[in-house]
């Protein structure tokens, strides 16, 4: 107890080299803290755009389909294999889907096309395409009408480039790309929302229909109600040919899958392929989210599935991209966080230096006056400590306002830098990743390294002759 | 004088100095090196992707950017390409039919845009021909026509196979494989396996546990080959909207950074194509031109467009604003990072210099005594500091610039992640670069810190009153 009072007035007595060392801890830590927990966010944000609502953390698939996703490597599926997985703890949802490739034509305009079979009342707990119909369309009529219109302002007609082209789900999305608010411009807002409506409506449970996504829609010139020739091989080889009729046009940010999307009812995919109840993947979503539970789900599940012919992936298996796109993008973080800590390391090691030098003849005193070495290096530890939890403590109180406000009202990006983001299929926002384990991470190696910093220059006190350090 | 004074302060306590030194050093070192590698990956990814994907500028119908329809050809080539020929800067250009296809292997099918090329034109516009793995770029004459495809559709279409080849299993490395490993392996023969899974499966049998985790992956990459010489069967629509189906034989197979690109462009000759859609020698959907450089190209397509106002013309920057991006915004970024490392450094260097300050009150005292002027104190002051982050900062760059000639030739190799690099478009192996502007930038923020750091500390000396400090002891 005594030694940590003197450590804390040693501490006081010379409070410029406190400040100085406390603030280059708090620095650091202020640093790594934002840095982190913006890379932190990002992959959370990608992940939630590319696994949460699309293909789930799980997914039961054939054991051949991830090297050759074939109608072949697929498997069916009944009400037991539903139960079954879905009496499993913690397990949000269990969504099946068919998917394959066929050849989308309207006569005279043909592309090829990606189908996914899905239950139109389960899959609204995954992707939920409901949410991703297309209500307002700024095509070149549009324009010119919203140009014509007296109701809209100049200053908005010279912005409504912004939006020539585009398709939205909701109005609030044209205020942001306008530059509007929602609330104060919201009779404008209705103005262009009456000029650009565009009808089209989600599936229904038994519906025949198809919903397209926005680029394809525009490639093959598509609107509601229009009829939709699908052809290709179903499954064992058999010709798939059809017509379907388009019931509404959905729009996905990634711009690869919104080049071919087609999502149509489970059972009419099934009856196009000649699938009966077979099924390609089944995807799972979890209500624990973390990579310790997900991998521990996966192993319970598997040990579960009796039919030795398929077999359930996560992610990380089945997206290996964007896997390892996080794990180099995390490693570089962490490698420039490193050489930062090495700088602020040398820093402490420099103060401990300089104290126990300009300490030398205190220290002298101490020693010839009958003081243990041994408890001279305790105090001296104590307080390189207490300087590492005053950086710590208010490197992490700076930055949780930033990180609390950042987090919940995300960067949005805009321009060029958004542009990249959406081509890579990501809203362009920026998240910041909310308090978890990595803050304590961080405390913890600034602390270890406040104590490594000191076992070189303890080393000096220890090797001190009493007499020389009265000299001094 | 001052200089002289300075330079044997720091020398004074050698090991504090040193401390501070080695600190900024090992900074500048890793500053340099996050520069140069970020610097290198960007312009390997802006060379790869003008010099494969987009050349400096693109020609189109504006219709045909639209939807890509066959139809939209561009008006008037033979006018277009009169201007190309006799305008300054503009190196070469390439056209190109372009239009998409399904294509099927005897084991797969997939789909990516043929283009339509005259071979001796492309190779002058695009690496492409550069970057083959397999095979050749259309050589020779052949019945059936020839076909180049990516190394990702080549994977899509199951050309990728894995076969244990006596010529193989000969050029095996022995200081890397045991001579049982390899004994081991020939076993398998000279079957051929269509999928990695199969062929794990194969060496599963044949290995034991510990060897399988540790080199099956090594092998199943050694032991793979592009098939080239299979006949695939594409689906294409002519002009009039008529979909018909002709065989062709691949003939190359090229792997550039890009896996995206790889997976989505073939090419095949135009006037073989042509016979096809029905389009005639003068149609094609695209003319890819290549300037001097980079800037010229922006230049070039501006030019371009007052001459041919009909025209869709386009500069790499427009095409792939993603890599514009990049080129503008990589080296503010690098000076970011280094002005990161700096601004930590710099709590070190007011440390130290703080320090050397109070050590020597008495000494600055006398020095003021006999009428060393107060500008000359600060001075001094200011130079030790600079000195000092100077020292470590030319050690750092000197090695650093060493690390970084080296690597620049053997290349930094992140394999692990190369999927996911090559997703994005990014080699898997960075050569970072470094230019003497990078270092006259980072010299100059080294000595603005320096600077700064020694305002607070030279600001103590020049509060001592004489007569005081002479009397401290």
């Amino acid at each position: 107890m005594k030694l940590i009072k003197i450590a804390r007035r040693n501490l006081w007595r010379n409070k410029r080299r406190t400040a100085i060392t406390s603030a280059s801890i708090l620095f650091a830590v202020f640093f790594a803290l934002i840095m982190r927990s913006f890379q932190l966010g990002f992959y959370d944000h990608m992940i939630k755009n590319a696994i949460e609502s699309f293909s789930g953390f799980l997914q039961v698939q054939h054991i051949d389909y991830q090297d050759d996703p074939s109608l072949e490597a697929s498997f069916p599926v009944n009400d037991s294999l539903f139960q079954l997985l879905e009496s499993v703890d913690g397990i949000k949802t269990v969504v099946p889907r068919v998917e394959s490739f066929v050849l989308a034509s309207t006569g005279n305009q043909t592309k090829g096309a990606l189908i996914i079979g899905i239950d139109p009342v389960k899959e609204t707990e995954l992707s939920d395409p409901a949410n991703l119909i297309v209500h307002y369309r700024i095509t070149k009529d549009v324009l010119e009408q919203l140009n014509n219109e007296d109701r809209v302002p100049q200053s908005i007609k010279e912005k409504l480039d912004l939006i020539a082209k585009k398709s939205y789900t909701n109005t609030g999305t044209i205020a942001m790309d306008l530059d509007l608010d929602e609330k104060k411009d919201k009779e404008i807002l209705d103005v262009i929302g009456e000029i650009s409506y565009f009808p089209g409506r989600y599936l229904t449970k038994d519906d025949d229909g198809v919903l397209v996504s926005d680029r394809l829609s525009r490639y093959l010139n598509l609107t509601i109600g229009d009829t939709l020739i699908l052809f290709g091989q179903g499954y064992h080889g058999a010709t798939a040919a059809d017509l379907y009729p388009v019931r509404g046009i959905i729009t996905i940010a990634n711009p690869e899958l919104d080049n071919k999307l087609i999502y149509m009812n489970l059972a009419s995919a099934q009856y196009f392929l000649g699938f009966e109840n077979r099924v390609t993947t089944l995807a799972i979503n979890l209500y624990d989210n973390s990579e310790k539970n997900m991998l521990a789900t996966q192993n319970k599940l598997n040990a579960l599935l009796t039919n030795k012919t398929i077999v359930v992936k996560n992610w990380e298996e089945f997206n290996e991209v964007l896997a390892q796109q996080i794990e180099g993008d995390s490693q570089s973080g962490q490698a420039f966080m490193a050489l930062l800590y090495f700088i602020i390391f040398f820093g402490i090691i420099g103060t401990v230096l300089m104290m126990i030098h300009e300490r030398k003849r205190e220290f002298g005193v101490l020693v010839s006056i009958g003081m243990r070495k041994t408890r001279l290096a305790t105090i001296l530890i104590l307080e390189m400590i207490f300087m590492g939890i005053i950086g710590v403590v208010s490197g992490t109180a700076l930055s949780l306002p930033i990180l609390w406000v950042l987090h919940n009202n995300p960067i949005r990006l805009t321009g060029d830098m958004a542009q990249v983001m959406e081509d890579l299929g990501f809203e362009a926002v920026m998240p910041l990743a909310w308090i978890d384990m990595y803050v304590f991470w961080q405390g913890l190696i600034v602390a270890l390294m406040v104590v490594l910093s000191c076992l070189f220059p303890l080393r000096k006190v220890f090797n001190m002759k009493a007499i020389d350090a009265l000299r001094a | 004088m001052i200089l002289a004074i300075s330079w044997k302060n720091i020398w004074r306590n050698k090991t504090r100095s040193l401390v501070v030194i080695v600190a900024v050093m090992l900074g500048i070192f890793g500053g340099v090196m996050a520069t140069g590698i970020m610097q290198g990956w960007i312009e390997q990814r802006v060379h790869s992707s003008i010099y494969a994907e987009v050349s400096h500028v693109q020609i189109h119908n504006p219709d045909f950017m639209y939807n890509e329809e066959i139809q939209y050809t561009i008006n008037n080539y033979e006018k277009v390409t009169g201007i190309l020929d006799t305008m300054r800067s503009v190196v070469t250009y390439s056209p190109r039919v372009k239009q998409f296809a399904m294509a099927k292997s005897s084991w797969a099918a997939s789909g990516f845009v043929l283009k339509g090329i005259d071979p001796e034109k492309e190779k002058k516009v695009s690496e492409v021909y550069k970057n083959l793995i397999e095979g050749e770029f259309f050589e020779g004459n052949h019945r059936r026509p020839s076909i180049v495809i990516g190394s990702k559709a080549a994977e899509n279409l199951k050309l990728l196979n894995y076969q244990v080849t006596e010529e193989k299993i000969a050029s095996m490395n022995q200081e890397e494989y045991s001579l049982e490993l390899i004994q081991k392996i020939q076993h398998l023969g000279s079957k051929r396996f269509r999928k990695e899974r199969d062929f794990k499966n194969a060496l599963q049998e044949v290995l034991t546990k510990g060897e399988f985790s540790e080199y099956s992956n090594k092998l199943v990459k050694y032991f793979s080959f592009y098939r080239t010489g299979t006949n695939i069967e594409l689906t294409i629509q002519d002009k009039n909207g008529v979909i018909t189906h002709p065989v062709f034989k691949v003939r190359g197979i090229y792997k550039t950074d890009n896996s995206a690109f790889d997976a989505m462009n073939a090419f095949v000759k135009r006037k073989q194509l042509n016979r096809y859609t029905g389009l005639n020698n003068s149609e094609v959907h695209e003319i890819a031109i290549l300037a001097t450089d980079n800037e010229t190209g922006v230049e070039v397509a501006k030019r371009l467009k007052k001459y041919l106002p009909e025209q869709d013309v386009l500069s790499w920057r427009r095409l792939s604003p993603e890599i514009a991006m990049y080129t503008d915004f990589s080296y503010v970024m690098a000076y970011i990072y280094v002005g990161i490392i700096l601004f930590a450094l710099a709590f070190g260097v007011i440390n130290t210099m703080l320090m050397s300050v109070l050590e020597r009150i008495k000494e600055l005292g006398m020095l003021m005594a006999i009428g060393m002027n107060k500008k000359r104190v600060f001075n001094m002051i200011m130079l030790e500091s600079i000195f000092l982050t100077l020292t470590g900062a030319v050690a750092g760059m000197i090695f650093s610039g060493i690390i970084v000639q080296i690597l620049s030739r053997t290349g930094i190799n992140f394999e692990m992640w190369s999927e996911g690099f090559e997703a994005l478009g990014y080699s898997a192996i960075v050569y970072p670069s470094v230019t003497w502007f990078n270092y006259v930038i980072i010299t100059a923020m080294v000595v603005a810190t320096g600077m700064i750091s020694s305002i607070w500390p030279a600001r103590k000396a020049l509060k001592l009153n004489p007569v005081e400090a002479l009397r401290t002891e």
